[in-house]
């Protein structure tokens, strides 16, 4: 069910270049495991409903392939991270706009006459894209994970799950694992090691792009 | 490394505010020392937000359909009370937050959940829905509305918080944007944010709650980026990044606790002022009013008690005076210096807001309003905050900035009188005044605005002339010790020297600075029982600048 990886570090670059090429069919099914959730994940925090963002993201997807594969996407013209951002964001104001109802929140905020959210658009890209680099974050820590999880033991894996992420005190972790305090406070460095070192490359090849 | 340096388990513990009594205090006192432990400090908060990232990304996996059975008791689907559940929204210290949907109405919430170690605590449930409670009464545009408890379906009591869903994330998360482009927001737009969370303090004083945690990650914005207060309360039981004491007592986040809070004294709606303060300082210059090195709690917490807060506009030069001052008042030490609650902040805020907008045009033929005519209410309250011989000190200063143009006897004799006045008031201090000097204070007074407003025109002379009087004025109110006349006689004694200074072809934008800059300077110097109003004014005659 899932795809094995290549033994070298997947970089974005590499992928976005497989994709590109239609018979690759894996490389399309590694695209849509990283970014569709985090699209799907994004389009609920922009307040779509379950069944408008299920709507969006095949379109988006859609979109986001057809444009690589088109050459749409100019490496020379910005990031990907900022184009997949435009894309998603103006489907999700699309569907916004189909089922706007008048709500709570859009009520006047000032009594004062003096519009003070004027200032702010009626829906801020600021704060879109701030979610935006969020969830991006997020997912590339699931892919991290999800990669590291597969070169480390098991042991240091879950040292690092129960220790590290979880904050189980240190004592019980160690006595489940049947291990020292010691060796889990390193199984957890060796871990976090890894995660930063696999999204520092995969996203090294991301600011080579930028330039 | 020596050999006493903290490790980065411990130094990971520091940055979660798990340490508490000796060993904190022992890290704190390293810490101080050792340079090379606050770079690691650094270092390791970086890797506890990378953690605390990690976790919500397990934390959503594990409750997506299909991850392991035990994880999944809160998967999508779900049934809490009437709600169920939809996706994870956020992993607190103590509580989880869903997005779930009401089984019977289809209204979308946040749920917030205690997580399964905290359930068992009666102590932890029993104010968590207490709070619940007394937020769920709070209906305010600027306040997170919480939907009161309901009961489980089985008729139970259910443990969950439902809170209104907004989709804008925090100001914190904008503030990190912020910082990340190294941008500064536009001045208007922080003061809108500001008035904002104000309204929704006030809002929550009026109902005699006190957050006790204002910071930027509890303000939260809707789509619209309309901001709302939230976690009202809720928030001291249940976020893990509440500072803990050596006793357990939980009492705020180090950064933004008002000096009382730091003192562990008793926490008032001004309290909540202050952390506004800070957070409207940070929005607006991408930076804490007191930054420490490693950022050690308790170095923080004694520069809320001790430091005075830089003024703001260092860090963004285009920011208002008047917003400004706002800002500063919020950040005083003293709670009585600040304004008194959210309402109290929100009207200020509102007039340096409204600053900007043209007016109708004055009787004098100005057709724009002054920087201090703007900001006159908001000055008048800052001085009446004063020690009231610095508030003389402050209105005889304006007096003598006009006095340079002309030099005239009448203002001469009306400023030397203020300070004969002001001094033989000082010299009485220690006694009682009696109701036979009142009187005569009252008199002077009523006689030096007669005087003032007699000669108030548009001339330089007359102007300058009325400022003197009015500052001699001042002068009789403090004497007889009624602070918010002698206020108001200074502001009237600066909108004539404004006057003045206009009539002599400058910029009233310069005296306005100046008479600000006084300000500070005697806030600064805390004229108190030692201090004289000989010292504090000097005796040159002040020459204008050109």
């Amino acid at each position: 069910m899932e795809t094995e990886p290549s033994n070298a570090q997947p970089t974005q670059h590499l992928l976005l270049r497989r994709v590109r090429n239609a018979d690759d069919r894996q490389a399309w099914s590694e695209f849509h495991r990283i970014y569709a959730p985090l699209i799907t994940s994004f389009l609920r925090r922009m307040g779509l409903t379950h069944a408008d963002t299920e709507d969006a993201i095949q379109e988006i997807m859609l979109v986001a392939h057809q444009g690589l594969r088109s050459g749409k996407y100019d490496r020379s013209r910005g990031s990907f991270r900022g184009w997949l951002y435009g894309i998603a964001r103006n489907k999700a104001l699309v569907a916004h706009r189909n089922r706007r109802r008048p709500s709570r929140a859009q009520a006047p905020v000032s009594e004062s006459g003096v519009d003070l959210l004027g200032g702010i658009e009626d829906r801020s890209d600021e704060t879109d894209r701030v979610i935006w680099e969020q969830e991006w974050r997020y997912a590339m820590l699931a892919e991290a994970l999800r990669h590291v999880r597969l070169t480390l033991s098991e042991k240091v894996y879950e040292a690092f799950l129960r220790y590290g992420v979880h904050r189980r005190p240190v004592e019980d972790v160690a006595a489940e694992l049947g291990t020292s305090t010691s060796t889990v406070y390193v199984y957890k460095a060796r871990a976090l090691e890894a995660i930063r070192r696999w999204i520092a490359e995969y996203e090294g090849e991301t600011s080579e792009e930028r330039v | 490394m020596s050999g006493d340096c903290l490790s980065d388990e411990l130094l990971e513990r520091y940055c979660r505010g798990e340490l508490s009594g000796a060993p904190a205090e022992a890290a704190a006192g390293h810490l101080a020392g050792c340079q090379t432990c606050r770079q690691r400090l650094r270092a390791q908060q970086e890797t506890v937000e990378l953690l605390d990232d990690i976790r919500l990304v397990v934390d959503r996996e594990a409750a997506q359909p299909g991850a392991d059975p035990f994880a999944r008791r809160h998967a999508r689907g779900t049934r809490v009370g009437p709600y169920e559940i939809q996706d994870l929204l956020g992993t607190g210290g103590m509580a989880r937050v869903y997005r779930a949907v009401h089984v019977r109405t289809g209204e979308v919430v946040a749920l917030k959940l205690l997580k399964d170690e905290h359930q068992g605590s009666g102590e932890i449930r029993a104010r968590f829905l207490r709070e619940a409670r007394a937020t769920a009464r709070l209906d305010h545009p600027n306040v997170l509305r919480v939907f009161p408890p309901e009961e489980d379906a089985g008729g139970g009591p259910f443990t969950g918080i439902a809170m209104e869903l907004l989709a804008g994330g925090s100001l914190a998360e904008r503030i990190a944007a912020q910082r990340r482009e190294g941008s500064l927001p536009e001045p208007d737009r922080v003061l809108a944010l500001s008035l904002q969370a104000a309204r929704g303090l006030g809002a929550a004083h009026s109902h005699g709650l006190v957050h006790r945690d204002i910071k930027p990650s509890n303000l939260l914005l809707d789509e619209h980026g309309c901001l709302k207060v939230s976690d009202f309360g809720v928030v001291q039981a249940l976020e893990s990044t509440t500072w803990i004491t050596g006793t357990g007592h939980q009492i705020g986040t180090p950064a933004y606790m008002s000096p009382e809070q730091c003192k562990g004294e008793k926490c008032t709606p001004a309290s909540d002022v202050y952390s506004l303060g800070v957070t409207m300082f940070e929005l607006a210059t991408n930076r804490l009013p007191f930054t420490v090195e490693g950022g050690s709690p308790f170095a923080q917490m004694l520069k809320h008690i001790s430091e005075r807060a830089p003024d703001p506009v260092r860090y963004h030069p285009q920011l208002p005076d008047r917003f400004a001052s706002v800002i500063l008042r919020c950040l005083e030490k003293d709670p009585a210096d600040r304004f008194c609650d959210g309402d109290a902040l929100s009207a200020a805020l509102d007039l340096a807001s409204r600053g900007e907008e043209p007016s109708a045009p004055r009787a004098a033929g100005e057709g724009r309003k002054t920087p201090w005519q703007m900001n006159a209410p908001i000055i008048r309250e800052q001085l009446e905050r004063l020690p009231q011989r610095s508030i003389v000190a402050w209105a005889c200063r304006c007096a003598r900035r006009v006095q340079g143009f002309n030099n005239d006897p009448r203002v001469e004799q009306a400023i030397a009188m203020a300070e004969s006045v002001a001094a033989g008031a000082d010299r009485a201090s220690d006694r009682p005044a009696s109701s036979r000097i009142l009187a005569r204070m009252q008199k002077l007074r009523a006689a030096s605005l007669a005087a003032a407003y007699t000669d108030a025109d548009d001339t330089t002379e007359a102007a300058a002339v009325a400022a003197a009087r009015a500052a001699a004025a001042a002068s009789a109110c403090a004497s007889a010790r009624c602070a918010a006349d002698a206020a108001a006689d200074a502001v009237f004694a600066l909108e004539n020297a404004l006057l003045a200074w206009r009539a002599g072809g400058h910029s009233s934008r310069n005296l306005w600075r100046e008479a600000q800059n006084d300000y500070r300077t005697l806030r600064a110097a805390r004229l108190g029982a030692s201090g004289t109003i000989g010292l504090a004014v000097p005796t040159e005659t002040w020459k204008p600048r050109p």
